[in-house]
């Protein structure tokens, strides 16, 4: 019998290559969250340790620096957040708090690694798909780094530094700065 | 494949502890591949047809600039991973590959097998697959670390150094390959001959 949530997840992305038994796999670890309006879901800095997708209302991904606060997205319903996190719960590179009243889905790492370290075809499936992001981002950084290597067009004068094009490295390399 | 072909692999960061079953998958899988000095292994913008290991020589990675000329990024000798990206998704080479002043003898693990081997679950692939994602992960904190701080200095000359130390984090040979005990010449007659007998000539 089919997970009621599948018709939902199965129009998401990430989750698009599943079969329906493999997305299964998954909803079973998933577990609802409610956030008021204004509540913070996780803080730039902290230890990634659970993947979300918006079910209704919106999450705000904002960074924190000496320049002050930064707002780098808003996330709707079907939106995933912070999925590389399952890759290594490496630091969050941003926070995130509810815009109005929020619901979401939550998928905890530990959950993860259990799929993960049973050979479930759908963690696979899910790793695959996140590292194909870190490609994207692999090729925008090697990118930017030939931006930064080119030689200036007046041998004479300093280059000024290259911003880095496209949102996500921008993003990573100017965190916080005005 | 030999004895000594088999120890060189298992060294292979991505690679190692693969138990014996996934192994002989991996062997079953791999096609020799040679280059002349100077003979190119792929071109930036190419279709990524697979990923390759380095058996003997040395590969230069280079990048074409805005002013047209190519800059070297990083170099690869024998133990190193080639073009991993392929695996994962089926984007165009971020970056060209040629052998330098030696020649190359390299194995390929061609994308469509590899895709076979995921759909069938094979353990291997899986197992690739997580390696790679964890690859990909340290490489990119590696380099966004440097490229922050390249944009930090106002010394060009640093910059210029930091922004050298991320491409080499990019598109470099991730882990020191402890090669020492084995016979690196004899791999290259061996995959020669296999490669001659086999008669198979080099795509793409």
């Amino acid at each position: 019998m089919a997970h009621p949530l599948q018709a939902f997840f199965g129009r998401i992305r990430l989750f698009s290559t599943l079969t329906a038994d493999e997305l299964n796999d998954v909803l079973r670890a998933v577990r609802p969250v409610q956030l008021p309006a204004g509540q913070r879901l996780f803080r730039q800095g902290q230890a990634g340790d659970a993947a979300f997708v918006v079910e209704s209302g919106a999450v705000e991904i904002y960074t924190e620096g000496p320049g002050g606060e930064v707002v780098v997205a808003t996330l709707g319903p079907g939106e995933v957040i912070g999925e590389l996190s399952l890759l290594d719960g490496s630091p969050r590179s941003a926070s995130a708090r509810a815009q109005g009243d929020t619901s979401l889905f939550r998928l905890d790492k530990q959950e993860f690694d259990f799929l993960r370290q049973n050979l479930r075809p759908a963690a696979y499936k899910l790793m695959r798909s996140m590292a194909m992001t870190l490609c994207d981002r692999l090729r925008e950084t090697n990118d930017h780094i030939g931006d930064l290597l080119a030689p200036p067009p007046d041998a004479k004068a300093e280059a000024p530094p290259a911003r880095a094009k496209g949102g996500w490295l921008s993003r990573v390399l100017f965190r916080g700065d005005r | 494949m030999s004895e000594a072909v088999d120890r060189l692999l298992s060294r292979v960061p991505l690679l190692k502890g693969l138990n014996p079953r996934e192994m002989k998958v991996l062997r079953e899988h791999l096609r020799p591949r040679q280059l002349a000095p100077g003979q190119l292994l792929f071109n930036e913008g190419d279709p990524g047809r697979g990923c390759f290991v380095v058996l003997s020589g040395r590969i230069g990675v280079y990048k074409k600039l805005r002013d047209g000329k190519a800059e070297r990024l990083a170099v690869l000798t024998p133990g190193a991973l080639v073009g991993h990206m392929a695996l994962i998704d089926n984007k165009p080479r971020s970056a060209a590959c040629r052998a330098e002043d030696t020649p190359v003898v390299l194995v390929e693990l061609q994308r469509a097998e590899f895709d076979q081997l995921f759909n069938a679950h094979s353990p291997f692939a899986f197992k690739i697959v997580d390696r790679i994602s964890t690859d990909l992960t340290e490489r990119l904190r590696a380099a966004t670390e440097r490229l922050t701080e390249a944009h930090r200095t106002q010394d060009t000359r640093q910059r210029r150094a930091l922004a050298q130390a991320a491409a080499e984090a990019v598109n470099g040979q991730a882990g020191v390959v402890d090669l020492d005990d084995i016979d690196l010449d004899s791999i290259t007659v061996e995959v020669t001959t296999d490669f001659s007998r086999r008669m198979r000539t080099p795509i793409g």
